[in-house]
């Protein structure tokens, strides 16, 4: 496994990082966002029949643990 | 709808079937590239009466409790506090208030109902943990490069 060089690491202060979701119709990107509360139902209603998913992605590239 | 490859397997009942999941590769802070077991499950929402499809779920046979955050938690339950309130802690120390519920999740064609911790927050990432999902199956970690599931 391939080590970044060190002044690419980066020490956290915050215990764990944010994060954002991805919602994706079809398998394609269509809405990125801190709340997806109201545009999920939406996506939902209006494309009756498509594969509709929803992740979640950290903000920062960092270990698991 | 999961991600991966569905295959019966020959000799064994209709209800056996294997889940080959590569591994996702992703970035990391210390590290060019780590392979991650990812994959995707839908959970019933009782709130929207329909599945929602969750990507990039991780399976992780070090946590106890599967766990969604927050706003996923609402769009499937509606109001997460209708759950029993608990503190978790993560191994890196920290620890965060979480709602437990029971939910019907299809993990390929395999449907289960296990327990989820919905977080308080949103800065946690879905998983899949050992009570009532991952130990319901059997799982083979084939060398870092991808997990196959059968049931």
């Amino acid at each position: 496994m391939q080590l970044k060089k060190p002044e690419k690491i980066t020490i956290r202060k915050s215990p764990r990082p944010g994060g954002k979701y991805v919602i994706k119709i079809e398998g394609k990107v269509t809405w990125t966002g801190k709340d997806p509360q109201k545009k999920l139902p939406r996506l939902l209603n209006t494309h009756p029949g498509k594969n509709v998913s929803i992740a979640w992605k950290s903000d920062e590239e960092s270990l698991i643990v | 709808m999961s991600k991966g490859r569905v295959s019966r397997r020959p000799g064994k009942k209709s209800s056996g079937a294997r889940l080959t999941i590569p591994y996702a590769k992703e970035e990391s802070n210390i590290f060019e590239n780590v392979l991650r077991p990812r994959l995707s499950i839908e959970v019933y929402s009782e709130f929207l009466s329909d599945w929602i499809t969750i990507d990039d779920v991780l399976a992780d046979t070090g946590a106890d409790l599967s766990v969604l955050p927050k706003s996923l938690g609402v769009l499937i339950v509606g109001d997460i506090r209708e759950g029993k309130k608990y503190r978790i802690t993560g191994l890196a120390g920290y620890s965060k208030y979480i709602y437990l519920h029971r939910l019907t999740t299809r993990i390929g064609r395999k449907k289960i109902k296990a327990a989820f911790a919905i977080a308080a927050t949103d800065d946690i990432p879905p998983t899949l943990g050992r009570i009532g999902a991952l130990d319901k199956m059997n799982i083979e970690y084939q060398k870092g490069r991808r997990m196959v599931i059968s049931w």
